[in-house]
């Protein structure tokens, strides 16, 4: 049992006060840092799963992702004097919702649930265009790319990005993804990508499948 | 049976009885500019030129059971505190912000950047949401073309209910404080709300619910309104639990369509995404005052077995299917839903049509409704 599991519980509970005061109870009684948010990184993923099973729902996911979000802000200096998360990252990634789209809802809880999984995240914001998805893949050396949208226009900027991708030989070092409510596998295709998903959760999950990270 | 008219095929629909086929209504919007290749901002902006575009695209597909006007006009530049108004929310139009061609698109603002803050509850409490209305992306210029829309649209709705026998689809809204507070406070913000502050919510809910009924009934009397649409998009269970559902969202849904009603109004009860789980609670809504209009994300099928006696259904291909399916998939499942739904009655068949929509697959859609969905 690990020491902090009330800190897992409180987080899964979704008790933003109690986590915070917990938190900073822990940094204050010089508790490792790399161990409380371990405590909260295993509330996310319970958080996660139950999201996947449809018990919990946006709104908790939210809810889950800003209080893990607020405990990083108290943990961070901690951490950075002790040599950093103690995290393996598991891939550079860089997303964004593509040109000609501002809807980012989706895109936000998938890159929560993306840096809570190790990665390291790049977030390039709304209406992208594909020239900057370019630039910040050889920037970052990235190996994912995050291609978020929900309006059919979206597809042909995701296919853009993509061939874009391609053109400067950088397709075959990256995985792609697409996400938004109305992606499909037709989508998936005629995009071009590696995967596809219209639910956060889901989406990382298929992530990790394809760049085979358990 | 006798052919019907549009007019008398949707009355019978909302009655729950079987006219002569299933109705058809593509909520088409901007497809019906594509159509006549006709740019997104003069369509907007010109309630004339909606209807133009809106009869071009009606007869190439040989007739539908509603019709558009250009009530998209008053919702984009809307002094109410609407989900689509400029005046309120960071929405970019074409010819503005976009390219001429290029559909409205909201800047979610979802997170860092609100229009409203969480201490701005309070403030709407004392000055209503009239205090969020700004000049940032909409003008005098907008005020006098909004003023001029209601002697526009008379003579176009007449035209539809009169001369062709069609009823219109939407004429106005029925704004709900939800709706609004969601856009202004961005959604992430407001399901953070729904947790840390769930009486500040509710109270604001409670206060406002009146208010934007009264504005939404005198839009609808300066609109020659018969049909509002009235939302409820972030509180299906794409988003929330049913029990946030039912203690935040339902409350204002049921006193909103009442009032509605009341006042002699019918209702398009627009619900996208997923309410497969919460379909008994929309049982309190009022019993055949409108038709509900569901996405694919909702099973219609299963909305027929609860709902089949209380509510028309209007609905629900995938809109990205008409412009990336094929002809076979859109005849199966038009035929899917006709098979599921159509007994009794109370069946719109309908899609939110994408500007970018293939008019082969619209037209597979259309005429397999009036053929298939002979009764």
């Amino acid at each position: 049992m690990s020491e902090f599991e009330d800190l897992t519980e409180l987080l899964v509970d979704m008790d933003e006060e109690t986590v915070l005061a917990r938190v900073k109870e822990c940094l204050a009684a010089g508790e490792s840092a790399q161990d409380v948010l371990g405590a909260l990184s295993a509330g996310m993923d319970i958080v996660g799963q139950r999201y996947g099973e449809k018990e919990y729902f946006l709104a908790d996911l939210v809810m889950a992702a800003e209080i893990f979000k607020e405990s990083m802000e108290l943990l961070e200096p901690a951490l950075a004097s002790s040599g950093g998360d103690g995290r393996e990252i598991c891939g550079q990634m860089v997303i964004g919702t593509v040109a000609g789209d501002l809807h980012d809802i989706g895109k936000n809880i998938f890159v929560a649930l993306a840096r809570n999984a190790g990665f390291a995240v790049t977030d390039l914001g709304i209406d992208v265009a594909p020239q900057r998805f370019l630039d910040e893949v050889k920037r970052n050396n990235a190996n994912v790319v995050g291609l978020s949208g929900i309006l059919t226009f979206s597809l042909d900027s995701m296919r853009e990005t993509v061939e874009l991708l391609t053109e400067a030989g950088l397709r075959d070092q990256v995985k792609v993804i697409i996400g938004g409510l109305p992606v499909d596998e037709r989508w998936c295709e005629m995009v071009g990508a590696d995967a596809y998903s219209d639910d956060a959760y889901a989406g990382l999950n298929k992530l990790l499948a394809l760049l085979e990270v358990d | 049976m006798a052919e019907m008219t549009a007019i008398e095929r949707v009355n019978k629909h909302i009655a729950l009885e079987e006219p002569d086929r299933v109705g058809i209504a593509p909520m088409g919007e901007f497809y019906y500019a594509q159509l006549m290749n006709m740019s997104i901002e003069e369509f907007l902006m010109d309630p004339v030129k909606t209807d133009q575009a809106f009869e071009y695209g009606f007869k190439k597909h040989g007739g539908f059971d509603m019709a558009e006007l250009g009530f998209l006009l008053a919702q984009y530049l809307g002094v109410w505190p609407g989900d689509f108004s400029t005046f309120y929310l960071d929405w970019h139009l074409p010819g503005r912000e976009r390219e001429p061609y290029e559909i409205p698109n909201l800047n979610e603002r979802a997170k860092e950047d609100p229009w409203m803050t969480e201490d701005d509850y309070d403030l709407i409490l004392e000055e209503g949401f009239h205090r969020f209305f700004s000049f940032e992306r909409a003008g005098v210029a907008d005020l006098i073309r909004l003023a001029s829309m209601g002697p526009a649209i008379g003579p176009l709705a007449a035209k539809w209910w009169e001369q062709y026998k069609v009823p219109t689809m939407i004429d106005s809204s029925m704004f709900t404080p939800t709706g609004i507070l969601a856009r202004l406070r961005g959604t992430t913000n407001f399901m953070l709300d729904l947790r840390r502050r769930p009486e500040k919510v509710l109270e604001v809910l409670d206060i406002a619910c009146d208010g934007l009924i009264a504005a939404s009934l005198m839009l609808a009397e300066m609109m020659h309104a018969r049909t509002l649409i009235m939302g409820a998009g972030s509180f299906s269970v794409d988003f929330v639990s049913p029990q946030m559902f039912e203690k935040f969202e339902l409350p204002i849904l049921v006193r909103c369509a009442n009032a509605a009603v009341e006042a002699g109004y019918r209702l398009q009860y627009h619900f996208d995404t997923n309410w497969t789980p919460l379909l008994p609670y929309l049982k309190e809504l009022p019993a055949k005052s409108g038709y509900l209009h569901l996405d694919e994300r909702t099973d219609i099928i299963e909305a027929k077995r609860v709902l089949g006696d209380h509510l028309c259904l209007f609905g629900n291909l995938k809109p990205s299917s008409l412009r990336f399916g094929t002809e076979a998939e859109i005849e199966r499942r038009v035929k899917e839903i006709i098979d599921g739904c159509a007994a009794g009655g109370g069946l719109i068949i309908s899609a939110e049509l994408t500007a970018d929509s293939r008019f082969e697959l619209v037209d597979k859609m259309v005429q397999t409704t009036k053929t298939y969905g002979v009764y």
